[in-house]
Formats: structure tokens, sequence, C-alpha cells
């Protein structure tokens, strides 16, 4: 089984990296892959997995410009099942567009939400909440925020805030399409969606270092459920 | 000589009163080196500096990693030149810092009493203290990853600086030209402000036949013009070095003042200006760190008319209090406190990448952790998976000791990385390390600190001195 891990160079803020070397670490036999000058490896081969991470406001550009010319293959690998996770502001990328300021920077169209790049605007928190009974922690930093994510949510917010200020909703969920502003090491946090991820691949086995894994998830677990726990942050 | 201002009427002249009357009052109350006198003036007067009289001769500092060290160095060889200098070397290097140091350069009738101030300028703060603030000389040292929470990434930095840039367009910019992310300062990658008229110099390093680790979250990693990876033919440390990206063509910035030889065991330097000449200069420590700020500080001076004799005398003259470690002699081993920086993945990487290469056989004590119960100082964890807990998986590396509120993440971490579960240990409580630490098959212990658990690691070292029943103090 292989995981592309998209663009590393562009899209490894915050050591989002470190999601798909994990979800490869956890798959019998799993494979990470790369593109090769530019081109992505879902263009030369099958993969099952594409992971994706947090980018700098100028390599979305970069990141778009190279996907552009795939965005239909995109569209077939989601609607027929591959597992996707974008997180921090790569989920942007699926969308309509990044409006900033009077102009737009056009997206891969996949999805009909929209995003807003505010650099004057960021917001930060540590963040819990809840999908299909996992409880999902971690923390998150934006300088954009996406509008019309409410109809296919994917976690649903108990501390910090969603896709939006306004939102209590995170993320966007389609078929095995999981986009999150929830950045940074978001799998090797969250040992109970991992597994729920491996086992959309088609792995029961359990995740790396799972002892580990659950020992820190728990303990931020309470800390994050601590009475008065503040979760924005100042 | 000063910038004559004009007046700001009554509410800066209460403003420069009630701050200057503050400061006698914290001596008082013992709260020097705050910010308090400055952060009085904004509130009462907001254009306060717009008002204040300031040096003709103002060198602001700025940058993620050094900048503290480097302005120390130039306000001391100032100094020692017979200056009369004022600096926010003991407050704050942000806005309220700048105030309350320029505000100390004044009479009580805004009579400018000094030859000149140098500024330590937070990078998130250039853009406010430079609306008023015009610096002769900005010197950045340059821009890495840093904390999410305070800087976000490099890129919103870089543009942050340049906004700064863009309201002092006679300031004269010296740039670090081997590091890809600081040197192109003043141009626009598309952060909204056009290139910059600023005159610039750059600084830097030949290659001294080292090889550093490539980063697994470099500084660098994409070329700004076009989104290719860049090519590095020479790596000092991190992404620091000469670089062409393969996809344009944009390259490392020529250097102007160079420094050819680094004599770590002489403590010399060897640099050329840009004019040809070559000069021998002292080194202020043996770090390729401080090479670089030495080669700032003297690319800086020339750039003030100071003569390179006069250079070498100013840095030959400057006491450096080595604040980056300690070491104490107990039990036949070497116990080090050692500065790491938490939350910094660059400085924490360069600090590991030491320890790998430095071959004595070590356990390390990591006390990076922030305060457990205050929900705003305990930061994410993020910056775990941007240092290259990678390089510790080493053979010298005997044993590792986390000790603190993040140790579970720790643990995770450096299992991800590789390193032996059986050579790791993870306490909640730091206060039970020294009934841990074992000393069989090692030549040193590193109490790995953060800027704000130095006192916590010298404390925990004294009691394993005393586990190990004493020895003699040798250095700091």
């Amino acid at each position: 089984m292989k995981v592309e891990l998209l663009f590393p160079e562009l899209c490894g803020l915050y050591g989002d990296t470190h999601n798909a070397k994990y979800l490869a670490a956890g798959i019998p036999g799993g494979e990470l892959t790369e593109a090769r000058d530019g081109v992505p490896a879902f263009v030369r081969e099958k993969v099952d997995a594409i992971v994706l991470g947090s980018m700098t406001e100028r390599n979305q550009g970069f990141a778009l410009e190279r996907l552009m010319p795939y965005r239909e293959q995109l569209r077939d690998l989601i609607e027929g099942g591959t597992v996707f996770l974008a997180t921090g502001n790569s989920m942007e990328l699926f969308g309509q567009e990044i409006r900033v300021g009077e102009s737009a920077l056009p997206c891969l169209g996949i999805f009909d939400y929209r995003s807003v790049r505010r650099m004057d605007d960021r917001r930060s928190c540590f963040f819990l909440g809840q999908f299909e009974g996992m409880e999902i922690v971690g923390n998150k930093g934006q300088f954009s925020y996406s509008y019309g994510t409410e109809a296919r949510p994917f976690i649903r917010v108990t501390g910090g805030f969603g896709s939006n200020p306004e939102s209590a909703n995170e993320g966007w969920r389609y078929k095995n399409f999981f986009g999150t502003y929830l950045l940074g090491p978001f799998l090797p946090l969250n040992p109970p969606f991992t597994r729920y991820l491996l086992s959309v691949l088609g792995s029961d086995g359990p995740v790396p270092f799972e002892k580990e894994s659950l020992a820190a998830y728990e303990y931020r677990l309470r800390e994050l459920k601590r009475p008065g726990r503040k979760f924005l942050f100042e | 000589m000063e910038k004559k201002k004009p007046g700001g009427g009554i509410r800066f002249w209460l403003a420069l009163w009630a701050a200057k009357l503050s400061v006698p009052v914290l001596k008082l109350t013992r709260h020097n080196g705050t910010n308090f006198p400055g952060s009085v003036a904004m509130k009462l007067c907001p254009d306060f500096l717009k008002y204040l009289a300031m040096p003709e001769r103002i060198v602001a500092v700025t940058g993620t990693n050094g900048k503290t060290t480097a302005t120390n160095f130039i306000c001391d060889m100032l100094k020692n030149d017979g200056l009369r200098v004022v600096s926010n070397t003991a407050g704050s290097n942000m806005y309220a810092g700048a105030a309350t140091a320029l505000m100390e350069g004044v009479g009580i009738f805004n009579r400018c009493r000094s030859d000149v101030a140098v500024l330590e300028v937070d990078e998130r703060s250039t853009r406010f203290v430079f609306a008023h603030v015009k610096p002769k000389y900005l010197a950045v040292t340059n821009i890495a990853r840093d904390s999410i929470k305070r800087n976000a990434h490099q890129e919103y930095i870089f543009d942050l600086i340049n906004r700064g840039i863009s309201l002092t367009p006679d300031t004269t910019l010296i740039l670090n030209a081997d590091d890809p992310v600081s040197s192109f300062l003043g141009e626009d990658f598309g952060g909204g402000d056009a290139h910059a008229p600023n005159r610039r110099v750059y600084y830097g390093m030949a290659g001294q036949g080292q090889e550093a680790f490539v980063p697994g979250s470099p500084d660098f990693p994409v070329c700004p013009r076009c989104g290719t990876k860049p090519e590095f033919t020479l790596r000092h440390y991190r992404d620091i070095g000469t670089f062409r990206c393969p996809g344009c063509g944009l390259s490392s910035k020529p250097r102007d003042y160079v420094a050819l030889k680094l004599n770590t065991a002489a403590r010399r330097l060897t640099v050329e200006d840009k004019g040809g000449e070559v000069s021998d200069y002292p080194m202020l420590s043996d770090t390729v760190f401080n090479a670089y700020n030495t080669v700032m500080v003297i690319a800086l001076f020339r750039e003030m008319g100071y003569s390179r004799e006069r250079i070498a005398e100013l840095l030959g003259k400057i006491k450096i209090t080595e604040t980056r470690f300690t070491l104490e002699r107990a039990g036949g081993l070497d116990l080090y406190t050692y500065a790491a920086k938490g939350q910094n993945g660059s400085a924490a990487s360069a600090v590991f990448e030491y320890l790998a290469k430095e071959p004595s056989k070590k356990e390390l004590v990591m006390l990076l952790d922030e305060h457990y119960g205050d929900d705003q100082r305990i930061e994410t964890v993020t910056w775990l998976y941007e240092s290259d807990f990678e390089y510790l998986v080493r053979d010298n590396i005997v044993r590792i000791i986390i000790a603190g509120h993040r140790y579970l993440d720790y643990a995770l971490r450096l299992r991800l990385a590789g390193f032996p579960e059986d050579r790791l240990l993870c306490l909640e409580d730091e206060n039970a390390i020294p009934e841990h630490v074992e000393t069989e098959g090692i030549d040193a212990i590193y109490f790995l600190h953060d800027v704000y658990t130095v006192d916590k690691a010298r404390r925990l070292r004294a009691r394993v001195m005393e586990k190990l029943s004493g020895g003699g103090k040798n250095e700091g």
C-alpha cells in the first residue's frame, strides 16, 4: 500500500509531514511515495492515500499551479474512495477560491466551500472536538478561514473554533476525504482517528507506537477537559 | 548630533515626564529593566516616538536567532569606543522596550543625551517601531522556523520585516548572504511591498570543510520566486549556506564581507572586505553561530566608518558572558547546563546537531517544557515535529531523560525518531530526575534548558552533583 506525501517541500510547515509517515508506518508493508519533478505520484502509480499539510500562503499558489492540471484526476480519486488527509490550510486548495482582499486565487473547485485570507487577523487555539464518537485533539493557527463547510463538516467543535471563527464545525469530510485546519502531527496526536483511517485502508493493526501515542492522547484529553480550560490563544 | 522633531503638545510632555518619573520609582521598588516607562508614555501619547528626540545614529538588530547576542556585542563595542549608548538590551524588544530605551536617552526637556541607540527589535515589531524610529542601519541575523504561536512561519516574518523596511527607505540593510530567507529582505516575492530602495550590504562565510546535517524541516524548503526545491552547494548549519534554484536560477547573494577562515582553537576569524582587504579579528566564541554574529558586527562597523584595526581592537575588549552553557565536574563527569530554546525547531535542531557531533558519550536531560497549569504558556507540540530528534539517534547519545509536563509527547516523538526505548526515560516529575541519572558508560551529562528553565537546570545539576558526592568547579 502506498501513501503519497504530497509536495513535502511546499506543504511541510509545523511538522505536518509526519502525518503521512505515521500513516504509512501503521500499514503492514506500507510505503511512502512522493512526486517526481513536480508531478504527483498519483499520476504515475496507484496510491491508496494522499496526505498534504500546512503551507505558506505563497506556497498555496505554487501547489495550485502544480495540481491544476490533475484536477479531474483528483476528483476521480476522491469519488473513487482514495483516502485524502489535508491538514492546516491545505484543505483550502480543494475548494472554490481563496479570497485575498479584492482578488481571489482560483482553487481546484472540487468542493463548494470558499476561503478568505486575512493576514492581519490570525487566530489560534487549542482544539477539542468529536468525530463519530471519537474525541479529536490538537491545535490550530489560521490566517484564513473557510465558509460553506457546514454542509459536510468533519469534526464537531467542543473546544476552540471551527473552519471560521463563527463555525461550530471544523473541516470538511466527503467520502474518504478529510480536510481540517488542525495542523502539525494530527495523526500521532490522535491515535483513535489514525486507527479509524487505517481501518478505512484495510488495516486493523495497532497504530505505530500505540502505547506512547495513547498515553500522550489521554493525557492531552484530560488537560483539554480540565474545568475552566482556555482554548483561544491571546 | 540629534534628529530634531516637532513638538508633540501637552500630551507628549506629560508622557515624557510621567515616563521619566516612573524610572526612579521602579528603581526604588526594585523593578529595573521593565518596559513600564515606555508603556506609560505610549498610553499617554500614542505617537510618543514621533516626538521623542533621538540620536542621529540608530542601529537596529532583528532576526530569529542570535539578535540578543549581536545587540550586546554592538552595544559593548560602541561603549568601549567612548560613545554614550542607549539600548533595550535589559528590557523588551517590542515597541514599549524601544520607547523605554530611547526615552532614557533624552533629558526632561527632550534633549538627546546619547550618541547612538542600539535597539534589538522583535521581528513582528519592526513595522510598528520603524513607523517613527528610522535606523541608520538594520542588521539581520537570520529568519528561521520559530514558535508557531508567536511567529507562524518564515514567509510571514519575512513579509512583516519587509513592511517595516518599507517605512524606512534610507536605512542600510546589513544582511546575511548565507541565509536564503533573510538575504532577500527588501525584495518582493508577492508579500505586498514592492522592491525597497534601501542600500544593502551582505555578509557571510566561506566553506570551512564542514558537513552539516540536512534538516528534516528546512527553513528554506522552496525558492520563493518559483517554488522549486533549491540545491545547496554549501551548508554551514541547517539552510545557512549557498544555494541555487534549478527552476529559475535564483541564487545566494554575493557577500561584501566574508569570513574566509575560522580558527576556533585560536579564536580568530579572517574576514575579507568588499575592497578585497583581508584582516584578522578576535572571535568571541567557538561556535559558527557567533562567528556569524561577529562577521555581521564587522560589516556593520566597517559601514559605520570604523577602521579594521579599530574593530579588531574593540572586539578584543569584549568580555563575552557565556550564557550558552555552564560546566561543572563531579564524579569524573562533565555536567553541563546547555541552552536549547524550546518551541523553536531551528534552534533546537542546531543544538541537537552539535550534541550529535560532539563525540563524548553523554546522557541528555531535557528541560525544554513550559509551565504546567498556565494555558497560555503551554504551547503546542508542533515544534517537536519540526525539530530533528533523529540527529540524537547515535551511539554517543547513550541515554535521554525527559521530564516535565510534555513528557509523553517527547516519548512518542523520540520513539518515532527511532530512539531506542531502553535508553529513554520519561518522567512527569522533574524533581525525580537526580535519582534516575545513571553514570555508567558516559563522559558527560547535558541538562538542556530553555530561556525560562535555566535555574531549574542548574538546581537539578546541583542535586546530581550531590548524588555523585561532589566535585571541583571548573568554568562558567
